[in-house]
């Protein structure tokens, strides 16, 4: 059922493109982020021009295929393809005005930083993690780890994914309260107590088990 | 006190998207910023370039000399320092994509490509630089251009990621490419290229190298782009055309 919820929310432009701008985003930045010294003094050169550059920093893309192992390129991909998820659902979320969104939340960050420190060629050393670690001399226990430390990429993709169930409940929730809009004190009030099977009778017209449970003389 | 609870997860959310961009943020700065020193060496000379700029570090590149293995114009205007670990899966790659660049554009004499070695002993234990000694031992025991010619059929044959069978491949190579075997078999217990070996990765911790492949393209302007990792041809090719033009 979290699929239709999501489709429906992506289906909306605005939030679809949030997502597919923010996945965007989140996939430059891992990518371009282990070559910035090389993008500083490409920008920073007159021996390029400004076409020259453009095609340079877009065939850094290419890195993908070439600096990055294929389980980390789909981890990589897919982490931040859920994050751009996330953040569609939590605008869409945010735009409902219902607190509570914790879980979600701090899931959907803990799930962006974990893939980013795995995120890399982590048996030769290029990202977040690696470059972390071997200022400890820890390069070792990474390499000790059965995936050379794409285990985090990994982790990461998976707590992105707990995240976006979690947010997707949420908005199945939220929506399915009477309106599904804000509360006229909602930036101070709590939101009123959620009768889901009250929700249900609105939004589904078919027999809900748990409404008629609740409707039980 | 109800609301008061509610205000405090209302603010949950604001809180952990700050969180979430300083994290972010101070991971684009940390990791753009910093040349982290490698788990394989306690060189006293490194720490001084961990500590400099990038530039300053890049500046710290050895010129060519004449213990270096040059394939093309070793007086080209472009030059290519490579700091490679043969049983990394992506110095594989780039060493498949600079002979492609060499294809293309060694024979105009513009590009020189310098092999330096950097075995990640930490990652790769044993083999990495036993692979290295070898592939010195064949430069030392065959024609002018055996070192790259044991380097190309070593990087053919590996599989990488420390799963080399350096007792079976090693020789194999050698026996190619008409090698004395006895010469080779002791070339390789020697030593005797160790030294140059330690040397080459001083100079590429010297230079900012945190991993590999590391790689510094030195423009006909002196100016120094770092290669971090395995870049694809487009993206060399590119940088290569801009910088001779």
């Amino acid at each position: 059922m979290y699929w239709r919820t999501a489709a429906k929310v992506l289906g909306i432009p605005r939030y679809g493109g949030l997502a597919g701008a923010t996945a965007l985003v989140v996939l430059t930045l891992a990518v371009m982020v282990p070559h910035w010294s090389l993008i500083s003094t490409v920008l920073g050169s007159p021996s390029f021009s400004l076409s020259e550059k453009a095609i340079t920093l877009g065939s850094l893309y290419g890195t993908l295929g070439t600096s990055l192992s294929a389980l980390a390129t789909g981890s990589l991909t897919g982490s931040s393809a859920l994050f751009g998820v996330n953040s569609a659902l939590l605008a869409y979320f945010i735009s409902r005005r219902r607190p509570g969104t914790g879980t979600g939340v701090v899931a959907s960050v803990g799930g962006l930083v974990t893939g980013s420190l795995g995120v890399g060629c982590a048996a030769c050393g290029s990202l977040v993690l690696t470059t972390v670690l071997s200022f400890g001399g820890a390069g070792a226990a990474l390499a000790s780890l059965p995936l050379g430390g794409e285990e985090f990429g990994l982790i990461g993709f998976a707590l992105l994914g707990w995240s976006a169930i979690l947010l997707l409940r949420k908005v199945q929730n939220v929506d399915a309260l009477p309106g599904g809009a804000r509360h006229p004190n909602s930036s101070a009030c709590a939101a009123p107590p959620l009768d889901r099977s009250a929700a249900r009778r609105r939004v589904s017209p078919e027999p809900d088990e748990g409404a008629g449970q609740g409707n039980r003389p | 006190m109800q609301e008061r609870n509610v205000q405090g997860r209302n603010l949950a959310v604001p809180a952990a998207i700050v969180l979430a961009g300083a994290l972010i943020a101070g991971a684009v700065l940390y990791a753009g910023q910093s040349n982290p020193r490698p788990a394989t060496t306690d060189s006293p000379d490194d720490v001084p370039a961990a500590q400099g700029a990038a530039q300053q570090s890049l500046d710290r590149v050895r010129p060519i000399g004449e213990q270096d293995h040059v394939r093309g114009n070793a007086n080209a205007s472009v030059v290519i320092f490579e700091y490679s670990d043969f049983e990394c899966p992506f110095c594989k790659e780039l060493h498949a994509t600079l002979q492609r660049v060499m294809e293309n554009y060694g024979q105009s004499g513009d590009i020189a490509w310098v092999y330096r070695h950097f075995p990640l002993d930490v990652l790769h234990p044993v083999k990495a630089r036993k692979e290295a000694t070898a592939a010195e031992c064949a430069g030392e025991l065959g024609d002018t251009d055996a070192f790259w010619t044991y380097a190309d059929r070593f990087f053919e044959l590996t599989p990488s990621n420390n799963q080399t069978d350096v007792d079976r491949v090693l020789p194999q190579i050698a026996r190619e490419m008409g090698l004395d075997a006895a010469a080779f078999k002791a070339c390789l217990e020697s030593g005797k290229h160790d030294r140059r070996i330690e040397s080459d990765i001083a100079n590429a911790i010297a230079t900012g190298a945190g991993g590999t492949p590391w790689s510094i393209l030195v423009a006909p302007d002196g100016t120094k782009y770092p290669i971090n990792g395995a870049l694809p041809y487009t993206a060399l090719a590119q940088i290569i055309e801009s910088v001779r033009n």
